[in-house]
């Protein structure tokens, strides 16, 4: 099953470092809009963040998703 | 060793003394003499940059005491870029350090960058680290990333038409108006960061974030390296190496 990762503050929003999901030949894309019907927040968490696949960031959320994938989703920052 | 390399002595003893010469013939421009540019600031006058830029328009705050820590409180009312010249030159007297009281827009960001050697982005918001990576891009100059807030921050190295830019990982951030909540620390150890890849750029020695984004969330303890790709259709796409 694949994994989500919250990092930092959403780490704390969702509650949960991890949740793992059933998902069978379904784009990233498809598998987050599944996701974000039990946990809401993870709509704005996509696009006020940044979405790794493998450690890997990933710019178009149209990739397939495997069994083995990892995925994180992390808040970046601004201040200086 | 002559009396002006002395000083390096222990730094000679990682890259050499041909790598410190490098370094005292670059010029590198510091955009933001703030919470990251304090840091950057401090450790590349150490390490003996020879002519630094320093860009900020604003004055000294009380609340910037915490992690400003160029300015002492007889500063607070000063502008930084007359106070941050002042205290490098304190530190490396043998350095050029030229301050500019400005703030970047896209008239005026080429002329600032146009004879550096390398770019380090210190700013504090994401409209004008826009202006900044669009102008390393045109004119071809390496970017030193980072940003900070609370415990956290990131990092990377922009090498135009080698890596992605900032427009290729953050296409589309709208600056939130509020005050950030900061430690000092957290752009302490960022800055400290940037001024090593500044370094490794300049000198070629070690590996840097080229192609690469740190992540690190200091509340946890958790260090993330993580791969980035150029976006498509992305501006950055046209540039040549
Ligand atoms: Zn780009």
């Amino acid at each position: 099953m694949p994994k989500i990762k919250f990092f930092a503050r959403f780490k704390e929003e969702i509650g949960k470092d991890v949740i793992e999901v059933q998902a069978d030949n379904i784009s990233l894309k498809e598998l987050l809009e599944n996701l974000s019907k039990d946990y809401p927040k993870i709509k704005e968490f996509v696009e006020e963040g940044l979405v790794a696949v493998n450690h890997e960031v990933v710019n178009d959320l149209k990739m397939k998703i495997k069994n083995s994938d990892e995925i994180a989703i992390l808040p970046f920052f601004s201040g200086g | 060793m002559n009396k002006s390399m002395l000083r390096y002595r222990r730094q000679i003893l990682i890259f050499g003394e041909e790598s410190q010469k490098k370094l005292l013939k670059s010029k590198v421009a510091v955009i933001g003499a703030g919470g990251l540019g304090s840091s950057v600031l401090y450790y590349l006058a150490s390490a003996g940059i020879g002519e630094i830029k320093i860009v900020d328009y604003k004055e000294v705050d009380m609340p910037d005491l915490n992690r400003q820590i160029l300015y002492t409180e007889k500063d607070v009312g000063r502008k930084k870029a007359e106070a941050s010249k002042e205290r490098l030159e304190m530190l490396n007297s043998e350095i050029k350090i030229q301050s500019i009281d400005k703030k970047i827009d896209e008239k005026n960001i080429d002329d600032i960058i146009k004879d550096c050697d390398v770019v380090v982005d210190c700013l504090d918001n994401f409209s004008a680290r826009y202006i900044l990576n669009d102008a390393c891009l045109r004119l071809k100059k390496p970017l030193v990333h980072a940003a900070v807030e609370e415990m956290r921050g990131q990092a990377t190295t922009v090498i135009p038409g080698r890596t992605p830019c900032l427009r290729c990982i953050f296409p589309n951030f709208r600056d939130r108006r509020m005050e950030l909540p900061i430690l000092g620390s957290t752009p302490g150890m960022f800055g400290a960061i940037q001024a090593n890849e500044v370094v490794k750029l300049i000198t070629g020695y070690g590996e840097t974030l080229v192609n690469k984004l740190l992540i690190i969330d200091l509340k946890t303890l958790t260090f993330d390296l993580l791969k980035i790709k150029k976006r498509k259709n992305c501006i950055c796409q046209g540039v040549g190496t």
